[in-house]
């Protein structure tokens, strides 16, 4: 290597050494690359759990893992399969940790995006269930918490015709709304704002597992266990506990509280046809005027198709038995809205969140419980429209 | 970046007596000056990064859904407090009163040369525990402390010229990467949940609130400068405004996000930039906004410990006591403590009242400093022969690099400005 000449070297150096921004810029490098944000563990010592399950039996945390293991082939290929683990623990910690040995592997939650959760388990308060799983093992908060009647395992470990695991048929369906009329895609995030506003009340989707009718055949005939994962029923917990709502229910609370485009809208009108619409937008708006909460709902559909309709030649979006199937759609989902309002009276879950509408205008001095006080109407508008 | 402006000289006027006692190290030590987009840089980089990172979780936990009101009085108070620190910058006060030998702002500047060094060190806590909490989870804590420690102290000890260029030259990447999170943010918004507006009363308000006054008045440091406007655009109110502006939004969108459940977000900024529409795509953005922070921080601390040094040279002739103080508390104290949240709770208590009274006291006394030294420059002070040549103000050579943090090894003989410039360079720092 060529020697520089001296005063070239030493304007090398001074140069070098007069660029702070150099410094500083390394040490950002070093903490940021080198922080767990971009872990250096190789991908075969750790176990990447794309789906976690909690359960809570007697004084015990049951906690499953679905993790994708990866393990080095020949030729520099690499193969991944996936395993469900499962133990308990008295903390959630103690249960991973188990998990840990067992496999052999270091358990990582930072690819963990659906979280599959018992009704026992959200007994448990939210704060507590998530933020060790978040602060210590890098749960993103952006993960999708459900519920399960089932055992959460049961629902790691079912096995689909469509996906290799069931997580990722669960992360697609709530991405692309296919899960049912009733589906809401509730964030850890979401779920501790909901559950720690003066409403204490959120609604979450409930993952009904059933054996699939019409298994997939492979090469050796029928593959057997395959299962068939929905998710159009809603769990609604609150603090007083948690109870089920079904798909039509869920739906109209998830367009008035998570303000969120979903599913169908199917209606019958008194003459006997069957009209079904798509929904492409829905805007609500809450507004109390002191203990009085009036909710309206405009939904934009569009016209899908009719059933025995009694109207001659073609139905487009303007026709007239569209429009006043449209209306009786509203009133549909008045009358639904209406029987949330009776069921959360009956229970006391204030899953509509009416309190916090009131909250926001009474303030500090509104009183804790004060759902029974609060007066409620509601109003709604179908408007159809060209799909686009 | 290099330009005329920041190497313009100023009439500096030194009396014997104060140069013998002050012994600048270098000749632009006495005189540290910046210019206003340098000083936006300053606000930008160094204002904002603690408001908006580990605060407003904090704030939430004491004062629910009036975390957005708190921070709107605060920033209130914090662009006044700022109008009155830029107005004493801007006539070169401190150079002023330090050539008259004031006592008075002897007296100012040791006091806040203190404050800024606790303050420092209770910041740098606050970034070590994030880097513990959402960057390490298994070095020991030592580590972390020597890596941060070590650029905070090269660049405090360099100068407020190191701290200004490297802001300038990272405030288009930090403002982008801040700009782009909140353009791909795609979540659950309900920013109903900054509702109500008088969620408490008013006395409650403020005896919870207050007592996240440390928070307040980030940009003291900058009193020990010159400000020298470069252009005619008002870009130190408009840089000022822009981040205190970002400052409102983000935490409008924390609470919007999170409603009660803020307390457990540990870091807003690096959360704001979790949730992206991209992340399915190109992964979670998180180390983006870790950068942000990181950077920040460090710009943010190192101004801190220049004021601090500079305080301390300014009220006592050498700013040495300063920099060791400042130097052994950000490394032996973290390692030292069982708990660094023992620093947290210290500085959200009582500590936090004072820190507010304290900052609002400084800048009032500021702006009463300003009036004594405008009186004073109005007497005249005697020129010493050393400064008479400082009187023009003098152009960087267009031949000179543009980039930042370089030098000007190859001016062609200097003379008296630019002999100075050289000098400066050479030196390699203001104080």
């Amino acid at each position: 290597m060529p020697k520089l000449p001296r005063s070239a070297a030493a304007r090398l150096r001074d140069r070098f050494f007069r660029t702070k921004w150099l410094v500083m810029l390394v040490a950002a490098a070093v903490l940021v690359f080198f922080g767990r944000t971009t872990d250096m563990r190789s991908l075969t010592q750790s176990a990447l759990v794309i789906g976690l399950g909690i359960d809570v039996s007697e004084d015990a945390f049951v906690v499953s893992t679905l993790s994708v293991v990866v393990s080095g082939g020949t030729g520099g290929t690499s193969t991944q399969s996936f395993a469900v683990h499962s133990a308990e623990g008295a903390t959630l910690s103690e249960g991973l940790d188990k998990i840990s040995q067992k496999m052999g592997l270091l358990v990582s939650l930072s690819h963990c995006n659906v979280l599959v959760l018992s009704k026992e388990a959200f007994e448990i308060d939210g704060a507590e269930l998530f933020s060790p799983l978040v602060v210590s093992y890098s749960l993103p908060e952006q993960a999708a918490v459900t519920a399960t009647e089932a055992p959460p395992s049961d629902v790691l470990a079912a096995r689909t015709g469509t996906t290799v695991a069931s997580t990722y048929l669960v992360q697609s369906s709530l991405i692309q709304n296919l899960g049912g009329d009733g589906l809401t895609f509730v964030t850890v995030k979401d779920y501790l704002a909901d559950t720690l506003s003066r409403s204490g009340s959120v609604n979450l989707p409930l993952i009904d597992v059933a054996e699939a009718e019409h298994p997939p055949e492979g090469q050796d005939g029928k593959t057997e266990g395959v299962a068939e994962l929905t998710m159009g029923r809603n769990l609604v917990v609150f603090e007083g506990g948690s109870f089920v709502i079904e798909e039509e229910l869920a739906q109209v609370t998830t367009m008035l509280v998570r303000n969120k485009v979903l599913g169908r809208l199917s209606v019958q009108t008194p003459a006997g046809d069957r009209f079904e619409f798509r929904v492409l937008n829905a805007s609500p708006s809450v507004e109390a005027d002191g203990m009085s909460v009036h909710a309206a709902l405009d939904v934009t559909v569009s016209f899908m198709e009719a059933q025995g309709a009694s109207a001659e030649g073609k139905l487009s979006p303007s026709s007239e038995a569209v429009r006043a199937a449209a209306d009786d759609a509203a009133d549909m989902l008045k009358e639904r809205i209406l029987a949330c309002h009776r069921l959360s009276l009956e229970t006391g879950a204030d899953f509509l969140h009416l309190e916090e509408a009131v909250y926001r205008k009474a303030g500090y001095h509104l009183p804790k419980g004060c759902l029974d006080d609060i007066a409620f109407d509601c109003s709604v508008t179908v408007k159809v429209k060209e799909a686009g | 970046m290099k330009n005329d402006t920041s190497t313009a000289l100023s009439r500096n006027i030194l009396t014997p007596a104060a140069l013998a006692v002050r012994a600048p190290e270098s000749p632009s030590a006495a005189h540290p000056v910046l210019h206003d987009t340098q000083a936006a840089c300053l606000v930008f980089c160094c204002g904002i990064v603690f408001k908006v990172s580990s605060l407003p979780g904090l704030v939430s936990d004491k004062m629910h859904s009036g975390t957005l009101w708190l921070y709107l009085f605060m920033i209130a108070v914090d662009l006044a407090c700022f109008a009155a620190v830029a107005c004493f910058a801007s006539r070169g006060s401190a150079d002023v009163l330090s050539r008259a030998d004031s006592l008075s702002f002897r007296v100012f500047s040791a006091l806040v040369a203190a404050w800024l060094a606790l303050k420092g060190f209770v910041y740098f806590a606050y970034t070590v525990v994030f880097l513990m909490v959402d960057l390490f989870a298994v070095v020991p804590p030592f580590v972390v402390v020597v890596i941060l420690a070590l650029p905070v102290l090269y660049l405090g000890t360099k100068g407020l010229r190191g701290i200004a260029r490297c802001a300038e030259l990272f405030t288009p990447v930090l403002f982008l990467i801040l700009l782009g999170s909140l353009a791909f943010l795609e979540t659950d918004l309900d920013v109903g949940r900054n509702l109500p507006l008088a969620a408490m009363p008013a006395d409650e308000f403020f005896a919870r609130g207050l007592r996240f006054g440390m928070w307040t008045g980030d940009f003291l440091p900058l009193l020990f400068v010159r400000l020298e406007r470069k252009r005619k655009f008002p870009v130190l109110p408009v840089g000022a405004g822009v981040s205190y502006a970002l400052v409102a939004v983000i935490a409008l969108l924390a609470v919007a996000m999170y409603g009660e459940a803020l307390p457990y977000a540990y870091n807003i900024l690096i959360r704001l930039s979790a949730f992206n529409r991209l992340s399915l795509e190109i992964g979670r953005l998180e180390w983006a906004a870790i950068f942000v922070v990181i950077v920040m921080a460090m710009l943010s601390l190192s101004l801190h410990m220049w004021g601090a040094s500079e305080g301390c040279r300014r009220a006592f002739g050498t700013p040495v006591p300063a920099r060791v103080l400042f130097a052994a508390a950000v490394i032996v104290t973290p390692i030292a403590l069982p708990s660094l949240h023992e620093v947290i709770d210290f500085s959200t208590g009582t500590f936090g009242y004072i820190a507010f009274a304290f900052t609002v006291a400084v800048s009032a006394a500021a702006l009463l400093l300003a009036r004594k030294g405008k009186r004073a420059e109005k007497e005249g002070a005697p020129i010493s022969p050393e400064e008479e040549d400082r009187d023009t103000p003098v152009s960087v050579p267009p031949e000179l690099p543009e980039e930042s943090g370089a030098s000007a090894p190859t001016l062609p003989v200097p003379e008296h400005g630019e002999k100075r410039r050289a000098d400066e360079d050479k030196g390699g720092g203001d104080a």
